[in-house]
């Protein structure tokens, strides 16, 4: 059932995409196709193909279902919505507690999702593996990496 | 053909003690920049640039280039690794690298990709050497026809042979492609796709979608796997044993085949890397007996796509040098660098400074010679790091994706990108769709389209332009073949019985 909500997500997608490619402004082109030939004939493809795909798979969804057979589908468990919700803090969270104590949190969350126990190794890791990424990244490398708000971003200077 | 005499002036040129310090400091920082994602080898080379305003030419040209040569070979290590290519020229090597890894032989992977990508890069230098003037008169025939269809010729194959479903894998590429054209239209200058979002204008970066789809998907991917299986503590049974020399000789004609690949796709201007080694992998697959052990960490499938890639990467050199056309961002890059050092590449560097020419060539083969031996000390280091429990090593991951993605464009805006194809990733490998055929849509995507564009142009709407001219009818032909030979030979085998 997931694969099939999958391909309709995947129309749909192209479908908004259709529609977007019918805005393009073409009044001003010289070539033969225009702006917005080729992704209108790009999208047209893929939902012919999406649709036939989509097809294909609820035929073999309907000839299991009608043997009794039941498909063996990995449900989605907590430690994959924890990741995902752990970037998604560490996106929001950078711009007020800079890159390096964003990175430690998320590293901390990130292997406590994944049953790491030992309190000790997990911030040992975190604060060595953070540190080694600024100076890396923020030092080495000159990537001007996300420095904070108030007190934290003075303290950054000091880092990178 | 090549002159001896100038050859020899070139090595008592290059044979310096700080000239091959500027070979061993570049091939090796090169590797590191290869290796992580989102450092890229053109931004390694960027950040080089000020450094070599305090040096000479010649020891300035040798440090960019061993860093380019070290680059090809490090893109490997992470796709290995943690399935996360370094470079799109690495995303073939992903298909039998990582499962090899996974079963527990990564030193070994490791090794093939190592010697293959050494020994594709010293077969195309040599290629270089002696057939420079003679190559870069053919490339000029390529045009726009030819380039479409090499594209296409990509897209196929790697949908052919590099993924489970073939309709998906051209649904993924044809997403990948759409992806490619969201932002200015390049021959209008129209916005195109971008749902009135500033952000969108500049396009989509490759780079985060890329990182999203097989490092972000992969831990996600893993996280449920083993949830219900071992759990997530690391493995004791990686072997960090890499390959010997004799052994890798059993493969000598993949890698001979897929070095011949890689130079002459990557002498065409524009193509570059990526193409070569889904082509050569496509071959690999196509001429092995045993079609079914691919995808499951075959030998081949790792020489394959690394020696294509390398070779591919010195061909690259011959359009950027010999005509001043850049066959990929890096060597645009390089192109830029020479032109800073009072170097003009093109047509007049070969008859005006021949011996900087092969000074070039021949320092990026003392680069892959060291890549070649040195290599293997670096392998067992890398592939130690599997060794630790996935709680830390998917943590180091995410934090390696969140900065790749964020160092491309300095803002999080990336990150969400990254995050978006990542789960939309984890689905797709669920599903078998194939994501690597989205990263090559995108990659080639824009090549694809000016290309067709020009064409018509050129020939006021002609569609049959792209037939009519032989080369570019022999690759379409090729790519109908890639595409359509599995269906028919099924037929054959269907009536036969």
């Amino acid at each position: 059932m997931g694969e099939i909500l999958f391909h309709l997500f995947i129309a749909c997608g192209l479908g908004i995409f259709y529609v977007e490619a019918t805005n393009i402004n073409t009044t001003r082109m010289t070539d033969v196709i225009g702006a917005a030939g080729f992704p209108k004939a790009i999208i047209l493809l893929a939902l012919v193909l999406t649709l036939l795909s989509l097809y294909i798979t609820f035929k073999k969804y309907m000839e299991n279902y009608d043997k009794g057979e039941k498909q063996s589908v990995h449900s989605l468990n907590v430690q994959f919505f924890g990741i995902i919700i752990a970037v998604v803090a560490f996106i929001i969270i950078t711009s007020f507690l800079g890159f390096v104590f964003s990175a430690i949190l998320l590293m901390i969350s990130i292997m406590f999702i994944l049953g790491q126990k030992s309190i000790k190794k997990v911030f040992f890791i975190s604060l060595v593996t953070s540190m080694t990424f600024t100076l890396v990244f923020g030092k080495l490398l000159h990537v001007p990496l996300p420095r904070g708000i108030s007190f934290i971003k003075e303290l950054s200077f000091l880092i990178y | 053909m090549m002159d001896t005499s100038l050859f020899f002036q070139a090595i008592d040129l290059v044979f310096t003690p700080f000239n091959l310090s500027m070979i061993v400091g570049g091939m090796l920082l090169g590797v590191f920049f290869g290796a992580l994602p989102g450092i890229s080898s053109s931004m390694g080379i960027v950040l080089m640039i000020p450094f070599t305003y305090y040096m000479g030419i010649m020891p300035s040209v040798i440090l960019l280039v061993a860093l380019y040569a070290g680059s090809a070979y490090g893109g490997s290590i992470t796709a290995i690794m943690f399935n996360t290519p370094g470079t799109p020229e690495a995303v073939a090597t992903t298909f039998d690298g990582y499962p090899m890894a996974k079963k527990g032989e990564a030193g070994k992977a490791l090794g093939l990709a190592m010697t293959a990508s050494a020994a594709g890069s010293i077969f195309s230098i040599l290629v270089m050497l002696m057939l420079s003037p003679t190559l870069s008169k053919i490339a000029l025939k390529i045009q726009s026809a030819e380039y479409f269809a090499l594209t296409l010729l990509g897209i196929a194959c790697i949908s052919s042979v590099g993924s489970k479903n073939l309709i998906k894998a051209l649904i993924t590429g044809c997403i990948g492609i759409l992806i490619a054209m969201i932002g200015l239209d390049p021959m209008s200058g129209v916005s195109r796709l971008t749902f009135d979002k500033i952000d969108l204008l500049g396009g989509v970066e490759f780079i985060p979608v890329m990182i999203g789809a097989f490092a972000m998907a992969e831990i996600l991917k893993q996280v449920v796997d083993k949830a219900t299986s071992e759990g997530f503590e690391g493995s004791e049974k990686i072997s960090l044993a890499t390959i010997k020399f004799k052994e890798f000789m059993q493969y000598k004609w993949t890698v001979l085949k897929s070095s011949i690949i890689g130079t002459a796709i990557g002498i065409l201007p524009g193509t570059g890397g990526s193409i070569a080694s889904i082509v050569s992998y496509g071959e690999a697959v196509r001429s092995c007996h045993n079609k079914e052990d691919f995808g499951s960490g075959k030998p081949e499938g790792i020489i394959a796509p690394e020696a294509a890639n390398n070779a591919a990467a010195g061909g690259a050199m011959i359009p950027t040098l010999v005509l001043g056309i850049p066959g990929s961002p890096t060597t645009a890059i390089i192109l830029a660098a020479l032109v800073l050092q009072g170097l003009q590449p093109g047509p007049q560097l070969m008859t005006e400074q021949p011996l900087m020419l092969y000074a070039i060539f021949f320092s990026m083969l003392i680069a892959s010679i060291i890549v070649f031996f040195g290599g293997r000390v670096a392998v067992k280091a890398f592939a130690a790091v599997l060794k630790l429990p996935y709680s830390i090593l998917a943590s180091i991951i995410v934090m390696f994706s969140i900065i790749g993605s964020y160092a491309i464009g300095n803002d999080m805006y990336q990150v969400w990108v990254m995050l978006g194809f990542g789960i939309f990733g984890f689905f797709m490998k669920q599903y078998d769709f194939s994501p690597a055929t989205l990263i090559l849509g995108l990659v080639l995507g824009k090549m694809m389209e000016e290309n067709f564009r020009r064409q018509l142009l050129l020939t006021n709407g002609d569609y049959n332009s792209f037939v009519t001219r032989p080369i570019s009818l022999v690759i379409l032909l090729f790519v109908a073949l890639v595409l359509f030979y599995p269906a028919i030979a099924k037929l054959f085998k269907k009536k036969q019985k």
